[in-house]
């Protein structure tokens, strides 16, 4: 194999990862709160620009900058959770799918003006995790920043996995995506998950969204196009099922390094709209959703 | 209709009517990018407003309109006209599509489609710049073959649709049809269970949204726009036609026309800070109004005009 295809698949498995952890969060706020997050490219913005502001500005250390932005980004879902989501579950509001789309959908284009007023249409360096490259397989050289991505995507999303499968929170989350009613009889604060899901799929955010600023630069409308994939990921893996998004997610990744090595590299970001007519067509409710059942 | 509302209308019609008689060309352009955002955000009113379906692709069947008629023009060489009404076509057989992909299935995931449909959709013309001249611009000609473009001219014809679309949506929700929308979006099992085809309706009413986008696009692209780029299909443009929805009144009739006058002016005032103010405010507005007064404006006005009997009575529907 070529160093080209070879470079090429290393690469979509690392942008597998890294969707992974963007899709990972959607796919945990919709399996506990029946939500689609559509301003979490936003997430994914601020996780960049809150590692330029602590590594440039505040000059720490990227590794110190990393762990901050995401504490940040999730502050910042909790935030989004207590003052406009949680009306959908403390108040009867008609629609409430309708609502919470609008409302993150109007919350993500808030963001994306917010940011183009604040730090304007420029795009920003924050400083690098590991700058230089790396060999890796043979003649395969990777950028350092890369590697670092793709290493604490592996450790964030099986630190996940671990959460949602092996602690008694992870067990909650579960069962409150299963059935609220039964969590809230089994004494489970339903709300408090809710918090819980958001606060876990804001850290992922912003994880991926520092990890890639230094490789992708920081703007305003940075989270569209990963979180357009994210999208897809949450469809092809099954709503709600977490097995289901990192596997699609990487899925994903190697369909647009292949899609890239032999078909056109230019339609690269376009593969995954494929992806989701196939999936739709085919199998709608995904690699390992469950047909819809509804009481 | 009322007696009152017949006059709000006609009352409307004439102001509308007025305009490129004592305004300068300028300000009839910006008249006529308000009735252009008429146009598409009364069209995404009949999905979300009364049927319940939610698509962020209204903003790309405009495109799919303008693009169809202007890549007509430029490899086949067809006048404008033809262009614009196979636009308007080809935006309804892609709604179509879509819709028959998406609509069979509950849950968000047209929301999904849509929104992926758009951004790749902008990336592809972005990509194929040698067939669609990308990020250049494609050139529209102007819609009549006139050496100067005239806007009063232009501005008459975007009223005529923008009039047209208004007269076929009242037609439309005042029917049966419209009925069949009202009771999908507020319980679709019930209404599956009383024997509506949901799946049908829902699809109609799509098809018949994405071809007045396409129309609007199209018409507007050639009169006004003049050089279209990808730029069109940007998420941005689709939350100013949700946002002129949503704050002028969901699911009326005179909301989305408020939402975008409102719209346009506000761009118009704001557009000395900044280009892009506008988008910010509307945003805060969105979020405001979908928190603490889901009907918008129009409806906040609707309660009080009702109660003097000023407006038709509706059937009891649940309120927003």
């Amino acid at each position: 194999m070529d160093v080209y295809v070879l470079s090429q698949i290393v690469n979509g498995l690392i942008f597998g990862l890294i969707y992974g952890l963007i899709a990972l969060g959607l796919t945990i706020i919709f399996g506990i709160m029946r939500v689609v997050n559509f301003a979490h490219g936003e997430f994914l913005m601020l996780g960049g620009y809150a590692l330029y502001l602590f590594t440039v500005t505040l000059g720490l250390h990227p590794l110190i900058g990393l762990p901050l932005s995401m504490a940040s980004v999730a502050a910042f879902g909790v935030l989004t959770e207590r003052v406009l989501l949680r009306p959908i579950y403390t108040t009867r509001i008609e629609r409430p799918e309708e609502y919470a789309i609008i409302l993150t959908f109007g919350l993500s284009l808030f963001l994306q003006n917010g940011a183009l007023a604040t730090a304007g249409a420029y795009e920003y360096t924050p400083n690098s995790f590991w700058s230089g490259s790396v060999p890796v397989i043979g003649d395969l050289w990777l950028s350092g920043d890369r590697l670092f991505a793709a290493a604490m995507a592996v450790v964030l999303i099986l630190a996940t996995l671990l959460v949602m499968y092996r602690t008694w929170l992870g067990r909650a989350l579960m069962a409150t995506a299963q059935s609220r009613v039964g969590a809230t009889v089994s004494g489970i604060n339903a709300i408090g998950m809710n918090m819980t899901a958001v606060a876990l799929a804001g850290l992922l955010a912003g994880a991926a969204g520092a990890l890639l600023s230094p490789i992708f630069l920081v703007y305003p409308d940075v989270g569209v196009v990963p979180v357009v994939k994210a999208f897809v990921i949450l469809v092809l893996g099954g709503m709600g099922s977490i097995p289901g998004a990192v596997i699609a997610a990487l899925i994903l990744g190697l369909v647009e390094s292949l899609g890239s090595v032999y078909i056109s590299l230019a339609y690269k970001d376009v593969y995954s709209f494929l992806v989701l007519i196939a999936v739709l067509l085919i199998r709608p409710y995904g690699l390992f959703g469950q047909k819809e059942r509804r009481a | 209709m009322t007696r009152f509302e017949k006059l709000a209308a006609v009352v409307a019609l004439a102001l509308a009517l007025v305009v490129p008689l004592i305004f300068d060309s300028y300000l009839i352009r910006v008249a006529a990018t308000a009735l252009y955002f008429v146009i598409l955000a009364t069209s995404w009113n009949l999905l979300l407003g009364f049927a319940g379906v939610l698509s962020f692709a209204q903003a790309a069947f405009a495109a799919v309109g303008a693009y169809t008629s202007g890549l007509m023009c430029l490899h086949l060489g067809t006048p404008p006209i033809v262009g614009v009404i196979c636009g308007g076509i080809v935006a309804a057989a892609v709604g179509w599509v879509l819709a028959r992909m998406c609509l069979r299935l509950r849950g968000p995931y047209l929301a999904l489609m849509t929104i992926g449909f758009s951004e790749i959709l902008r990336l592809v013309l972005q990509i194929e710049h040698e067939f669609t001249r990308g990020s250049l611009g494609l050139e529209m000609p102007y819609l009549f073959p006139m050496d100067e473009p005239n806007h009063a001219l232009g501005y008459l014809v975007m009223l005529a649709l923008a009039l047209a679309c208004l007269v076929a949506i009242y037609k439309f929700v005042n029917s049966e049809a419209g009925l069949y929308l009202k009771a999908i979006r507020e319980d679709e099992d019930i209404a599956q269970a009383m024997g509506i085809d949901t799946v049908k309706w829902k699809i109609n009413a799509f098809v018949v949204s994405s071809l007045l986008a396409g129309l609007a696009g199209g018409l507007f692209a050639h009169l006004f726009v003049q050089v279209i780029a990808p730029q069109m299909l940007l998420l941005s443009e689709m939350a100013l036609i949700l946002a002129a929805t949503i704050v002028g009144g969901l699911g009326t009739l005179a909301g989305p026309v408020i939402g975008a006058v409102l719209l346009v002016v506000g761009q118009e005032v704001l557009r000395e800070i900044s280009p892009h103010a506008h988008l910010l405010l509307f945003a805060i507005l969105v979020i405001v109004v979908m928190k603490f007064f889901r009907r918008g404006f129009f409806g906040l006005l609707q309660d009080r005009l009702r109660s003097r009997g000023l407006l038709a009575t509706v059937p009891p529907f649940t309120k927003l």
